[in-house]
């Protein structure tokens, strides 16, 4: 919010990375990670928050409300299944912000290894730099978990 | 301008503009009369047309078409809500790195509707620049007030 201005470059800017590993492959973990962040989407228990996710370059990940409402967070930057998905966009800030946003998959010992990186530069609002973390986090727990329960349904 | 002429605070490259628009026209018709006004019917401040397309849906495009695949990217739509809410990310007419988010705020008032406006930006934002958005802004939303008033008055 403009209101609450910073006055440190340091504050304009968000950092955030986490590596998951997944007992899972990586085609199934990739096309896991296209379903939680699509129509899986949630931000808790009993809270579905389905998006919608136009796998291509410059394809839309958005909140779909139907008769032409809804919500855009971010474009695809870079796909190359089943390795990279990339975006750029504002995701869920209202304000002057751009945020990219990467997952890079690889194979590891016993499954998938996912190296995320959320970055951005804006004027980020306190609680949403202190809420991202945690929602990032929790979206990949629900992913990981959901991939691995494919390989165990096999 | 140039990066070595980079503001050296960060107040000098935010860009924070609100106004209020009072329109006695109901709340729909002021929302379509809006999207007409920033899009086919929208004018320079000499009022030559300047018509423009928006795609009003999730990251639908808000543009200037030259036709012959020309023209000039102004914004995606960032969060559509009819008839309550627009809101666009992207450049606007900045050729520079910048980041604008633009909100139309939509809601009844006694007689009409109350349109909340807010343009935020951070960037490397010329001050010539910065001068000229309010008075482009405030020339926008009063032809949008006016047409708005005129189809109530059909």
């Amino acid at each position: 919010m403009v209101a609450a201005m910073t006055t440190k470059i340091e504050d304009l800017m968000l950092n955030i990375t986490e590596e998951i590993h997944v007992k899972a492959p990586l085609d199934v973990t990739f096309e896991t990670l296209l379903e939680q962040l699509g129509p899986m989407n949630q931000v808790g228990p009993d809270r579905p928050l389905p998006m919608k996710l136009e796998a291509w370059p410059g394809g839309r990940w958005y909140r779909d409300l139907g008769d032409g409402n809804g919500h855009h967070w971010a474009h695809v930057q870079a796909i190359k299944r089943p390795t990279l998905i990339e975006f750029y966009g504002p995701l869920i800030m209202s304000y002057p912000v751009t945020s990219n946003l990467q997952y890079r998959l690889s194979e590891e010992e016993g499954g998938t290894l996912i190296k995320f990186q959320h970055t951005a530069f804006g004027l980020i609002q306190t609680d949403h730099r202190e809420g991202i973390r945690g929602g990032w986090s929790y979206t990949h727990e629900l992913m990981r978990k959901r991939a691995e329960a494919k390989v165990r349904g096999r | 301008m140039t990066a070595a002429t980079a503001a050296a605070r960060i107040e000098d490259l935010t860009v924070n503009i609100t106004e209020e628009i009072h329109v006695k026209a109901p709340l729909d018709v002021t929302f379509e009369a809006l999207l007409e006004q920033i899009g086919p019917s929208m004018t320079q401040s000499d009022n030559k047309p300047m018509p423009m397309k928006v795609e009003a849906w999730p990251g639908g495009r808000w543009y200037r078409d030259l036709g012959d695949g020309n023209g000039h990217l102004w914004a995606h739509v960032q969060a559509i809500k009819k008839p309550t809410l627009l809101e666009f990310y992207g450049p606007l007419m900045m050729s520079y790195p910048v980041a604008s988010n633009v909100q139309y705020r939509l809601s009844e008032e006694d007689g009409g509707t109350l349109i909340k406006f807010h343009h935020t930006a951070i960037g490397l934002i010329p001050e010539d620049h910065k001068a000229g958005f309010k008075v482009g802004w405030s020339y926008i939303n009063a032809h949008t007030k006016e047409r708005a008033e005129a189809k109530r008055s059909q």
